[in-house]
């Protein structure tokens, strides 16, 4: 009578310790709960270096290599993109800032693009960079009008300037299971993840990734002959036939719905 | 008795327009000549195979192209603004367009599994994206017909953020990834100072060499295995002869049976021919068309009412926020009236019914469902039988979400 009294006693504490060790567990999250489920691991990932996401879809199928995708980046009130000359640049480098950056980009390379005019930072510049890694396929006479539309908020800017690092991966999405709401520049909020889980595999689950923008708090060099390498090359873009009509039309669109 | 149907014989002239060179614009069924019906008879239609493959109802005016020939047609419709879903399926095989599907709002058709009525109110196997007629024919059988797919352009971009520690650059505040917890398992283990240098490049060398099995492989290359080709070559010359004497030696029997199909072909070949019959009166001439794959010949029963039902749109593309026209048209192409058409349209996630847009020629009970898609299952139910020839047209908004 004893023993079992004994060996009741024994599995009412291991029970509660089981329950302490699991109370434990679940309080907070651990990096290994975000590791991929199975045994495959994903070769590509949105923490790999700039440009080795994009040139590895260029030798996938289809007709990427040298396709000029069209790309319209834009942000908060009163925030200017511009992009430095392809090729050889000019003494000033970059283009007239605007609102509405849209430019024609190679799949594979990287662009880095200047963000001025920054609200509550006065005179500070990001230089984020723009990764395409895939491409549309609209009809002909529909290519400049459906751009990838890249929509950066507030908190990109102030968390880079914050000197942390924002991935945005960029993904089209699957109609079979979108969010079912209108799309504005107050609803388009981007979906937030862990730091611990990648962005483009998560990307890929709700759609086809297509395009990868890192913002962080890196300034260019000092010294005139670290650029290039700052610039990536300074690789070719190709300017939008009707970029300066849109530009104009959607100027007063967007920055009066995110105030 | 045989009679062709008016839904045959109008599909047949429009495909023979085309055929001539695409002479005339796009044939809009409201157009076409009314050709006096004949029912009460049993009917055989012929309609070509190919017909539904090259050709799409236009979901701008619901003109009927043969995608086939758009390319080369110069009028300025084809010309211009093609539609989604034509293009979609577009046969021109010197400039191959590509699409994907996602950039795409489609809307309509009965994707798998089919639809199935299973009550007054319900369906099943109805998807979102899906749009369908439901009726009953004289004899009181249910049938369901779905209607073609609208596809608009509509690509929809969405961003997935992820913030994280500084990862470069020398002026970056605040590495972010301190907070987290290092493992310090390894502190007590005792440094591999004896290991490292036991760990000789040399003795392990003397180990993995693998002489023997150098040896084995020298060994191991005999010169039978050269001579195996001349084998080979042998083989198959033998092969080749045993071939030529099978097909030359024929039973008599399979010469007979040669002969026989070989006059069945020529006989078929003089004959065949393609032939129109109308109320049952045979046609003067023979209509001879070498391009024609083949035919199909559909059996109605007397007094069987068929309903064809069509979706366009007012647009071809469409952003987050634009309002897209829709109309769908059901029109009995029968020859009896049929009783209680239900037409059902299974709205997808990103299409949003606009309050009060709805327009229709008839009398109909509408009915607005939330459905799986959280959108809307718009269904409206007709009041009164539709005869034959007869067709309804209804019109409503959505906004792409």
């Amino acid at each position: 009578m004893s023993e079992i009294t004994t060996l009741q006693t024994r599995l009412a504490a291991g029970l509660i310790a089981l329950a302490f060790l699991f109370e434990g567990r679940v309080s907070g999250s651990e990096p290994a709960d975000f590791l991929p489920r199975g045994s495959s691991r994903p070769l590509l990932r949105a923490s790999d270096p700039p440009g080795v996401v994009g040139q590895a879809r260029l030798t996938g199928r289809g007709p990427v290599v040298g396709y000029y995708q069209p790309v319209a980046i834009t942000g908060p009130k009163g925030v200017r993109f511009s992009l430095p000359h392809a090729g050889n640049p000019s003494p000033s480098g970059m283009t007239v800032p605007a609102q509405r950056l849209e430019a024609g980009f190679l799949i594979g390379s990287v662009y880095r693009f200047q963000v001025t005019h920054i609200p509550g930072a006065l005179g500070v510049e990001l230089f984020p960079t723009v990764e395409v890694i895939d491409r549309t396929y609209p009809p002909q006479h529909l290519v400049t009008r459906y751009p990838i539309e890249i929509q950066l908020d507030d908190e990109d800017f102030q968390t880079a300037l914050r000197g942390q690092m924002v991935t945005r991966v960029i993904y089209l999405e699957d109609p079979q299971t979108a969010i079912p709401e209108l799309q504005n520049p107050k609803t388009n909020v981007p979906l937030e993840i862990s730091e611990f889980q990648d962005p483009l595999a998560v990307a890929d689950e709700y759609g086809r990734p297509v395009a990868i923008v890192r913002i962080g708090s890196l300034t260019p060099p000092s010294q005139p002959s670290l650029l290039p390498e700052f610039y990536f090359g300074y690789p070719q873009w190709a300017p939008f036939p009707h970029a300066s009509a849109s530009q104009n039309a959607d100027q007063d669109e967007v920055p009066s719905e995110l105030e | 008795m045989r009679t062709s149907s008016i839904q045959s014989v109008s599909i047949l002239s429009v495909a023979c327009t085309f055929l001539v060179g695409c002479a005339s614009q796009h044939l809009s069924r409201k157009d076409q000549p009314k050709t006096p019906r004949v029912a009460a008879r049993p009917v055989n239609a012929i309609e070509m195979n190919s017909f539904s493959n090259g050709v799409s109802v236009s979901p701008a005016d619901g003109s009927i192209h043969l995608v086939g020939h758009r390319s080369h047609c110069p009028c300025e419709h084809c010309q211009g603004a093609l539609s989604a879903a034509g293009a979609m399926q577009s046969a021109d095989t010197s400039t191959v367009q590509i699409y994907d599907t996602q950039e795409f709002l489609r809307d309509g058709g009965d994707s798998g599994p089919t639809a199935v009525r299973i009550s007054d109110q319900t369906f099943r196997g109805l998807q979102p994206e899906d749009t369908i007629v439901h009726y009953k024919t004289a004899t009181g059988q249910p049938e369901i017909q779905a209607s073609n797919q609208v596809a608009l352009y509509a690509p929809r971009f969405r961003s997935v953020r992820q913030i994280s520690g500084s990862l470069a650059g020398g002026r970056a505040v605040g590495p972010a990834q301190m907070d987290r917890p290092v493992g310090i398992v390894n502190v007590d283990q005792p440094l591999p100072g004896l290991v490292m240098r036991d760990s000789l490049e040399l003795g392990h060398a003397d180990v993995a060499r693998g002489l023997d099995a150098m040896r084995e492989r020298e060994r191991t290359v005999p010169v039978e295995s050269v001579q195996q080709l001349n084998v080979a070559s042998n083989v198959m010359a033998a092969l080749l002869n045993l071939t030529a004497q099978q097909a030359y030696d024929l039973q008599g029997e399979q010469k007979a049976l040669v002969h026989q199909y070989a006059n069945a072909a020529v006989t078929y070949q003089l004959d065949e021919c393609l032939e129109v019959a109308v109320q049952s009166f045979r046609t003067p001439s023979l209509v001879r068309d070498q391009t024609l794959d083949g035919f199909t010949i559909y059996d109605f029963e007397q007094g069987h009412g068929r309903l064809q039902i069509s979706k366009f749109a007012d647009r071809e593309d469409a952003r987050p926020g634009d309002v897209v026209t829709f109309g769908i048209r059901i029109e009995n192409v029968g020859d009896g009236e049929v009783n209680e058409v239900v037409v059902v349209d299974n709205l997808t996630t990103r299409l949003e019914y606009v309050q009060g847009s709805l327009e229709c020629e008839a009398e109909v009970d509408f009915q607005a469902v939330d459905n799986q898609a959280q959108s809307l299952q718009l269904r409206w139910e007709l009041k009164e039988p539709l005869g034959v020839g007869e067709s309804v047209t209804i019109q409503f908004k959505c906004q792409v979400r």
